[in-house]
């Protein structure tokens, strides 16, 4: 009778001891899979700001390559439809794409200045063109950083028993990567 | 015997000309990875400065570094990035090396790739303010000139002067440009108070260094770096500062 009651009494305290185990692993997943959450989300709020500013910078650009073409051109107004997307894309996956159409606009708007190296040896084009230069670099800083977060959250969620605790606690794998875009990484060519 | 000789030149044969391909490589190849810890404001990877320009670049940083205006600049030269990109070689550097003190992330990176004729000049979040995009682009701008003269000292020795005006304007800190001499910060003191300062200074210098070099760098290099030092104090390692990839550059 004794002896019955101790492997009871065992049974119920190892039943204890792994369901405590396997509240400490589920309590300590969740806690990172908020902190590597957070990362991301930071991660892409510096995204973001670096998007917005260059956007900024657009009507500056535009007034100024306006300003010595003289001349109207489609390429203006495609760039403000893709300036006005970029601003009212919500959410990452949204404002990468809509960055994508602001990226080839630009590009096409920077192709036009080809035709006029009075306006490309202005100093106040030769300017903008470094602010809009060094906000493409800071953009690709901040991808990287966000691509990273993302990887590594990523990473946590997809492994065991991570896997499991983040289901339940609503972590799901999140592949909102920004790839540079075609349009950013190929200079567009000048033809004579 | 004759056979195992055989093999043995063989073996010889295969391996020099992976070795020449290693060694041209590290030569030529510069890759971020690669090169070394900084021991010095300036790296002249690229052999380019001569040792008068790098001692007066030296002096001028120091004065930023061990001053009000807390900035850490960086001046590197490599011969050729080998297609790389030189924003990604600059920023990659900087995540490196971390330029500017944690925190206020005031540090600068003057960076030529010679053979590539690419400059840049980058600036740490915390002097992206002062120092923006299209101030960095003039400065560079303003370097065209004498790299198209191959006048390297010349063309690094403006920038980085202009880049520590901009700074010491904005922090209020004068700065002395004129070739000083080793004890400059002790002028007050008589002859013979100056000779004794600099043996201490010497002594303390390379004792210090001494002691950092046998007992490891984990208990000393806090109090390295982060002065103010006894005279101002010169190179004590980067610092922990944060960039964001803000700065200009282009060809010459």
């Amino acid at each position: 009778m004794g002896r019955g009651l101790w492997i009871a009494l065992g049974v119920v305290g190892i039943l204890i001891l792994a369901a405590l185990m396997v509240f400490g692993s589920y309590v300590s997943a969740k806690n990172q899979m908020v902190a590597k959450d957070e990362v991301v989300k930071t991660a892409w709020s510096d995204v973001d700001v670096q998007l917005e500013r260059r956007a900024d910078l657009i009507p500056n650009l535009v007034e100024t390559v306006k300003g010595f073409t003289k001349e109207e051109s489609t390429v203006f107004g495609d760039i403000a439809n893709a300036r006005a997307g970029m601003l009212n894309a919500q959410g990452p996956q949204a404002k990468i794409e809509a960055n994508g159409h602001l990226d080839s606009a630009l590009g096409r708007l920077l192709l036009l200045t080809e035709n006029y190296p009075q306006l490309r040896s202005s100093d106040q084009f030769m300017r903008l063109q470094d602010e809009l230069a060094g906000t493409e670099n800071r953009i690709s800083v901040a991808r990287k950083r966000y691509n990273d977060a993302l990887r590594d959250y990523n990473t946590f969620v997809r492994q065991f028993p991570n896997s499991i605790w983040a289901g339940i606690a609503g972590f799901h794998e999140n592949n909102a990567f920004f790839e540079a875009s075609a349009a950013a990484r190929t200079a567009p060519s000048v033809k004579f | 015997m004759k056979g195992s000789r055989r093999v043995h030149s063989t073996v010889l044969r295969l391996l020099l000309p992976a070795f020449v391909c290693i060694f041209s490589m590290a030569a030529w190849a510069e890759r971020v990875e690669d090169l070394p810890k900084p021991t010095d404001y300036v790296s002249d990877f690229a052999h380019v400065l001569s040792p008068e320009a790098v001692a007066r670049l030296d002096r001028l940083c120091a004065q930023l570094d061990h001053s009000q205006a807390n900035a850490q600049v960086a001046v590197v030269t490599i011969r050729t990035l080998d297609g790389a990109d030189p924003a990604d070689f600059a920023n990659a550097l900087e995540d490196k090396w971390k330029m500017g003190r944690k925190g206020s992330d005031r540090g600068v990176l003057v960076f030529l790739a010679v053979d590539d004729h690419k400059r840049r000049i980058e600036v740490g979040y915390g002097l992206e303010g002062i120092l923006p995009d299209g101030k960095l682009g003039d400065i560079g701008r303003e370097m065209v000139p004498a790299l198209r003269a191959n006048d390297f000292d010349g063309a690094v020795t403006l920038a980085v002067g202009q880049v520590a005006q901009v700074i010491a304007a904005d922090a209020k800190v004068s700065l002395d440009e004129e070739p000083a001499p080793v004890a400059a910060p002790v002028r007050h003191a008589s002859v013979p108070g100056k000779l004794i300062l600099l043996i201490i200074l010497l002594v303390f210098f390379g004792g210090f260094h001494l002691l950092r070099f046998l007992l490891g760098f984990g208990l000393f290099s806090s109090w390295f770096g982060r002065g103010p030092w006894i005279g101002g104090g010169g190179f004590g390692g980067f610092g922990g500062g944060g960039f964001g990839g803000g700065g200009a550059g282009d060809d010459w």
